[in-house]
């Protein structure tokens, strides 16, 4: 099967090179690679052409990855194409991989498991574990009962027909991969997780890109459960997933950044603040058996605590956009990249 | 991307309920024929809902253990095995609030399918 990848890209000539150059190196390289130029003032276009793929340029900028990949996809003509970040490398193996989830009829796209490339700062510590027991426990449970709640922007490979059938990656929401990934299992096409493809992406690594991330992803969750909760409610097992991961990301977040804190002041014990990280040991157990065949015990032990950082403050913007969509009708639509 | 908080409150132990619920589905998809020999996934997700239960419950001894959390119960509620009480309600909660989140889609999902029938029956 023919495989066209596609690299939407804005500003990212400091990464790009590494991306395309693993994509070279697979074990089943792909029939062609395109690098969308995305309206960037940093020399990106010229770090495509130095490799030799294809580099299409918009007559200006998209405004979204969701447009920047649409608009590559005429330039498309194989029976697969992959969308993958500017900034994630794979594993030599990850297209090889993944190609074989496509042997299974009626499978329509496919995504693998994801690590930070880099692992040094509390929040990329802290996206480590998230990643790592989301990956390891929640999405494999998923993906058994053939439902992943998200074939991930980063790096997914899908048929070709069934991308266009949908009208490509759209921009009305700030999170096309989940709003592609729901509309594929309301209209039934396969989407599957292999946990096998490895790739590598860049995560924010301070709290400006970290809060621009966490904006986008919170805000695109509400928009996509806003825009597909009716269609969602005809798909066993999804709209359970995602009835749990909504009612958890507004009451757990309410519970932990506001009854916590007042019933630790008002009952004047600090015992409660055992309340944060009660739940550790429960997190250890699927972190523990992601890690050790990965060779991540240390790091993974290491890292733990930022998972409890990370949770808090994604939990305030998930209530920030709760509010803002929902009560104040006040839609955010401004794509800003934070990696 | 990830949404909402993983690793938090009902979302928990809805998975773990769908891993230890694994096994019996395995075998029916066998029994029907259609399982292509997923035993390795199926096993290894179940061992994981089993860890996070007893990483739990010994959590919970360990509070006992350290805070003395019976005595402490037991004084709050004024009788024996309060702490035991606590924990059973503790999950009973927990395990209401996921089933009353859960009918309550089933419930939507109703009312939605009764509401696109009721034009086509006029």
């Amino acid at each position: 099967m023919g495989l066209t990848v596609i690299i939407p890209a804005y500003n990212e000539a400091e990464f790009v090179g590494d991306t395309i150059r693993s994509l070279l190196a697979q074990t089943v390289p792909p029939r062609e690679i395109i690098l969308v130029d995305d309206g960037s003032t940093d020399g990106t276009a010229e770090v495509g052409h130095r490799a030799g793929i294809t580099v299409i340029r918009p007559p200006r900028n998209t405004g979204s990855k969701a447009g920047a990949q649409t608009f590559a996809l005429p330039w498309a003509g194989t029976e697969l194409v992959m969308a993958i970040d500017a900034d994630t490398t794979l594993e030599p193996t990850a297209i090889e991989r993944l190609l074989q989830a496509f042997s299974e009829p009626g499978v329509g796209a496919a995504c693998g498991f994801v690590v930070p490339r880099r692992i040094a700062s509390v929040w990329e510590r802290g996206r480590f574990i998230e990643y790592l027991y989301a990956f390891t426990f929640y999405k494999q449970v998923q993906d058994y009962y053939r439902r992943p709640l998200i074939s991930s922007g980063c790096f997914s490979m899908y048929r070709t027909d069934a991308v266009r059938r949908h009208g490509g990656w759209k921009g009305r929401t700030l999170a096309e991969d989940m709003d592609l990934t729901w509309s594929f299992h309301q209209a039934g096409v396969g989407v599957r997780f292999v946990p096998e493809a490895v790739c590598y992406p860049i995560e924010p690594f301070n709290f400006r890109l970290m809060r621009k991330q966490l904006r986008r992803w919170s805000h695109g969750f509400i928009q996509n459960v806003s825009l597909h909760w009716k269609g969602l409610l005809a798909v066993p097992f999804l709209r359970s997933a995602v009835a749990v991961a909504l009612w958890d990301a507004i009451v757990a977040s309410l519970a932990f950044l506001v009854v916590l804190p007042m019933l630790i002041v008002a009952l004047h014990s600090p015992w409660l603040l055992l309340a944060y990280f009660i739940d550790a040991p429960a997190i250890l157990v699927p972190l523990v058996i992601g890690a050790i065949p990965r060779r991540e015990f240390g790091r993974t032990l290491l890292s733990l605590p930022a998972f409890f950082v990370l949770r808090l403050v994604n939990g305030f913007y998930f209530l920030e956009a709760v509010w803002s969509e929902w009560f104040l009708r006040r839609p955010f639509r401004t794509y800003e990249k934070g990696h | 991307m990830n949404p909402g908080l993983p690793g938090t409150g009902i979302g928990g132990l809805f998975y773990i309920l769908s891993a230890l619920w694994m096994p019996i589905c395995e075998a029916r998809r066998r029994w029907r024929g259609d399982a292509a020999g997923r035993w390795t996934v199926v096993a290894r997700q179940f061992a994981i809902a089993v860890g996070v239960v007893a990483a739990m419950s010994g959590v919970f001894w360990a509070l006992d253990t350290l805070l003395a959390l019976d005595q402490i119960a037991a004084h709050v509620a004024g009788r024996q095995h309060a702490a035991w009480t606590l924990r059973v309600s503790a999950l009973l909660v927990t395990s209401g609030v996921l089933a009353a989140v859960l009918g309550a889609v089933q419930l939507a999902r109703l009312c939605l399918k009764l509401r696109t029938l009721r034009p086509a029956a006029r």
